[in-house]
């Protein structure tokens, strides 16, 4: 369950322009699979990393799965995400030199409770056809390939919350469904809660709920 | 083990400039290691060039003067010394052994030294080393020579071989040769990396001769030395006999404790040796800057890395720990490779170096004081990770998740 009430953040730099995000309320409960749309430089990035305990607003109250991220200290949002969110990213954001097997394994490594991979990696693996590149580098890999390893890894410490940033950006269109199919079949499977921010609507057909992040960001001067 | 694992994997992926790194380092913990070697050896060389000798006596003088002309065969005696004070202190209750060293006369530059038999049975080097013949023997009669390793090498003698020598410490030619009386090369000494192997040893009575070809030793004693060696029965004996031998009233009389003397001399000559070592220390200080710069170059092209382990669960100390232990395996590994750099370096020349300059390099891979700068290079190598660590662990945490 993530629980966000009367957060506000404000971002200021001096060569770009201020923005803030406003929340009054928004209640997403566990298994939601939910849209965040809005075109770019509007704050989804920004909202994912709230989300993931990166950023703190200025003021309000951030709760995912009751913890209060305004009561906790940075070390221990670390040591949150790394037992309960899995990100996928624009860009796959491997690990170069890891192997695919070592890439997927990763956030297991990290998680505090130093959580066993998920037993049905090995069935997924081969589900998503990457059975035969467990030992490859993963710069061998075809993009779409790069990005079923991205997705296997979010899941491998078996996190409660998938966090998504534009994962399909930069897959061609027939690559997209492989990867959108894929993704919904695991997250359905697995009953995770999946937070997948896009600036391309025609995706939205897969959600149950769409979020327009321009309801909630503002630049300064027309808040 | 994670961490260990991600800093050799990523170092792997970038080893080319791992390796260069690693070799600065190693290269220059090899060079410090070897001065350092070199430079105990040196130290050793000098300080034990004799041993088992607890006074030499002389005419008084200075100390340091007694010292260089009678182990080192530097400068001269200003007096002599009686043969009778020799006899006395021979017969001395206190004294075990007693060598006579009579100087000047040379050989083609190189110094005569006549002495007693007693000398290539008492005199040691390096504690417990002593004079060993190549060839031959220890010289019985009048008018037989012994050559140190060099003077017989350089002139290529052989045994049998007839060499005469000039009156005069002189080098090069000599306005007056003993032409009458030509010596017989009876011994040539094995190389000692001490003024031995500079020297040639005749006998007393040889000596007395070639001065005065007609001396008969029944007619007259032999009068004078320029200096002897004493061995005390017991080493608690030395003061007072260094005591009795410098308030003698019948001769000025002086005698070193050639151990402390050598100390002493060292410790003044040894400034060149300072500067070598401030040189090395400074090489290092060089190649510990480039393991700085190598770290910190890579940050920049790692941001995508640190924020990509820190979506993974990584914590921002988990970041501050990759780049330190990176640099502590890149001094380790240079530690291990300067150590085994420096470690066949010394295997390959110290036939060489003992032959050339009678430097006696420890086989030994590392000895305790080398182990001191291991342990300095260490904790160099941790130190030089801080930095880049500091400012990597900084710009992960400004980074978040998403490299924009």
């Amino acid at each position: 369950m993530i629980d966000l009430n009367k957060v506000l953040f404000k971002y200021e730099n001096s060569n770009s322009q201020p923005f803030q995000l406003k929340i009054d309320e928004l209640k997403i409960p566990t298994g939601s699979k939910i849209f965040i749309h809005g075109p770019s430089g509007s704050g989804k990035t920004t909202f994912l990393e709230i989300l993931g305990g990166v950023l703190l607003p200025q003021s309000g109250q951030v709760k995912i799965l009751n913890t209060d991220f305004m009561k906790t200290s940075a070390r221990q949002r670390d040591a949150f995400r790394a037992d309960h969110i899995g990100f996928i990213f624009q860009n796959f954001n491997l690990i170069s030199y890891l192997s695919v097997q070592e890439n997927i394994l990763l956030p297991c490594f990290f998680s505090k409770s130093s959580k066993q991979p998920h037993p049905k990696i090995p069935i997924w693996i081969e589900k998503l056809g990457l059975q035969n590149f467990l030992q490859t580098s993963v710069s061998q890999l075809s993009h779409g390939q790069q990005q079923r390893v991205a997705l296997l890894r979010a899941l491998a410490a078996s996190p409660e919350i998938i966090l998504a940033d534009e994962p399909t950006s930069a897959l061609d269109s027939q690559l997209r469904d492989v990867f959108m199919n894929a993704l919904l079949e695991l997250i359905n499977e697995e009953k995770k809660t999946l937070l997948f921010v896009s600036h391309d609507e025609s995706l939205q057909k897969y959600f149950d709920q769409s979020i327009d992040i321009r309801k909630y960001s503002a630049t300064s001067g027309e808040t | 083990m994670i961490l260990l694992k991600l800093t050799y994997l990523s170092l792997r992926s970038r080893m080319q400039s791992a390796v260069l790194c690693m070799v600065s380092i190693g290269l220059s913990f090899a060079l410090l290691l070897n001065l350092e070697r070199t430079h105990q050896a040196a130290e050793d060389g000098f300080t034990q060039s004799i041993s088992q000798v607890d006074l030499v006596v002389g005419a008084r003088s200075g100390s340091l003067q007694l010292i260089l002309y009678s182990i080192f065969n530097l400068g001269q005696a200003t007096h002599n010394v009686s043969y009778a004070s020799f006899e006395k202190y021979l017969r001395h209750p206190a004294v075990e052994w007693a060598i006579p060293y009579t100087l000047g006369d040379s050989y083609r530059g190189y110094r005569v030294v006549g002495t007693s038999a007693g000398f290539f049975e008492h005199y040691r080097f390096r504690s417990t080393e002593k004079p060993e013949f190549a060839q031959g023997e220890v010289f019985h009669n009048a008018h037989e020579v012994i050559l140190g390793s060099e003077v017989g090498q350089k002139f290529a003698h052989n045994l049998k071989d007839q060499i005469v020598l000039s009156h005069g410490a002189t080098k090069g030619d000599s306005f007056s040769d003993h032409k009458d009386q030509p010596f017989h090369i009876v011994g040539i000494l094995k190389p000692t990396g001490t003024p031995i192997d500079r020297s040639v040893y005749i006998s007393l009575e040889s000596f007395e001769l070639l001065h005065e070809p007609y001396w008969d030793p029944k007619k007259r004693p032999i009068k004078t030395l320029t200096a002897f060696f004493l061995r005390a029965k017991n080493r608690l004996d030395t003061l007072g006999l260094q005591r009795e031998i410098n308030e003698g009233k019948t001769e000025p009389l002086m005698a070193v404790m050639p151990g402390v003397a050598l100390q002493e001399l060292w410790q003044n000559l040894g400034f060149a040796e300072k500067v070598l070592r401030l040189i090395s220390i400074w090489v290092l200080c060089v190649s510990f800057a480039t393991l700085i710069l190598s770290l910190v170059s890579v940050l920049n092209e790692r941001r995508r890395e640190m924020v990509i382990l820190r979506s993974q669960g990584a914590q921002v100390s988990d970041i501050f720990k990759l780049i330190l232990i990176e640099s502590i395996f890149l001094t380790t590994a240079g530690i291990a490779l300067g150590t085994l750099l420096s470690w066949i370096l010394t295997l390959l020349l110290s036939p060489w170096l003992r032959n050339e300059y009678g430097l006696i390099l420890s086989h030994q891979i590392l000895n305790t004081s080398e182990i001191k700068l291991v342990i300095l290079v260490f904790a160099f190598g941790i130190i030089a990770g801080i930095y880049p660590a500091i400012k990597s662990a900084k710009t992960a945490l400004k980074d978040g998740l998403i490299l924009r």
